[in-house]
């Protein structure tokens, strides 16, 4: 049975038929969302993000396929998210210890970009990225956490967002600018 | 400070984020299919009742709002044809019939 024969099932009042969406789809829509927020908080999200494509379900046109459909959903979860962070003022900015500023002292001027394997692989860099990020505004963290840190291409985010191509480039482009902008603060840039 | 070190400090955030797209894991945890049954169960109940409680309200308010309907357009009706004859009136007469037509007004 195919996805939208068990769409169409569950639309008729087979809620049980459900599980076998949530059961097909659900490591993929993990995966996605534990790309996008902390990883404790994965799971809760992917759980919200069923629950919303439950009630949105009505709203589903089998033109694409029911994959697509829900990962769109599941990154407005993401995003949603990080407003509601935002929201309840949850994210400490002033969260750097004096590890990760130390880290960031040791990023040299001139060493080939490919030569900083130690460096990306110490933990400091992942609170900073976090912190970073959590700077950005949550659609633009998405989208640049798709397109730069994930290297998906311009085409597939557009897909996954229902945004358009020039959308995203601008976006993306954007939010960069913006990360590198909070970057260049921090190494006690103008 | 230079834009050589920035272009590092980006960098070496970018392989971070690469180097932990592996290590993520995957697997849905225990009980995560049943919980999520439980929530859309919970929210297809919730709709049943909504639409279950609209349908007792319509059968129980259905004699009384179908009265209160037919008064409300008669009162229309003659509100209207009241206003029609005013508007008339005061063509065709003047300011001299308002005082009089203003007052057959509901």
């Amino acid at each position: 049975m195919n996805d939208a024969e068990i769409v169409r099932r569950v639309l008729a009042g087979d809620v049980n038929a459900y599980a076998l969406l949530v059961d097909g789809h659900g490591a993929r829509v993990l995966a996605i969302i534990a790309r996008h927020v902390p990883q404790d908080r994965a799971a809760e999200v992917a759980h919200e993000t069923f629950v919303r494509a439950f009630e949105k379900l009505g709203t589903y046109r089998a033109e694409s396929p029911f994959g697509h459909w829900l990962v769109r959903i599941a990154l407005r979860r993401c995003a949603d998210f990080w407003r509601e962070k935002i929201r309840r003022r949850e994210t400490v900015f002033s969260a750097l210890g004096p590890e990760t500023l130390d880290w960031i002292e040791s990023i040299p001027a001139e060493a080939p970009l490919g030569g900083l394997d130690d460096l990306a692989e110490q933990s400091e860099a992942g609170v900073l990225l976090d912190w970073a990020l959590g700077q950005l505004a949550p659609d633009d963290r998405v989208v640049l956490t798709m397109t730069h840190m994930d290297g998906q291409a311009l085409a597939e985010v557009a897909g996954l967002l229902g945004w358009s191509v020039a959308k995203v480039k601008v976006r993306s482009f954007r939010a960069r600018r913006k990360l590198r902008e909070i970057l260049g603060h921090l190494l006690g840039r103008p | 400070m230079d834009d050589g070190r920035l272009d590092r400090l980006e960098q070496a955030l970018v392989q971070y984020a690469r180097a932990g797209k592996p290590k993520r894991q995957t697997d849905l945890p225990a009980g995560f299919t049943p919980a999520v049954l439980r929530a859309v169960r919970a929210v297809h109940e919730r709709r049943s009742d909504f639409w279950g409680v609209f349908a007792l309200a319509a059968r129980r308010f259905a004699p009384a709002g179908a009265l209160a309907a037919t008064a409300a357009c008669g009162y229309a009706q003659l509100s209207e044809r009241l206003l029609n004859q005013a508007l008339l009136a005061l063509s065709l007469h003047g300011g001299s019939s308002a005082y009089t037509l203003a007052g057959l007004l509901p």
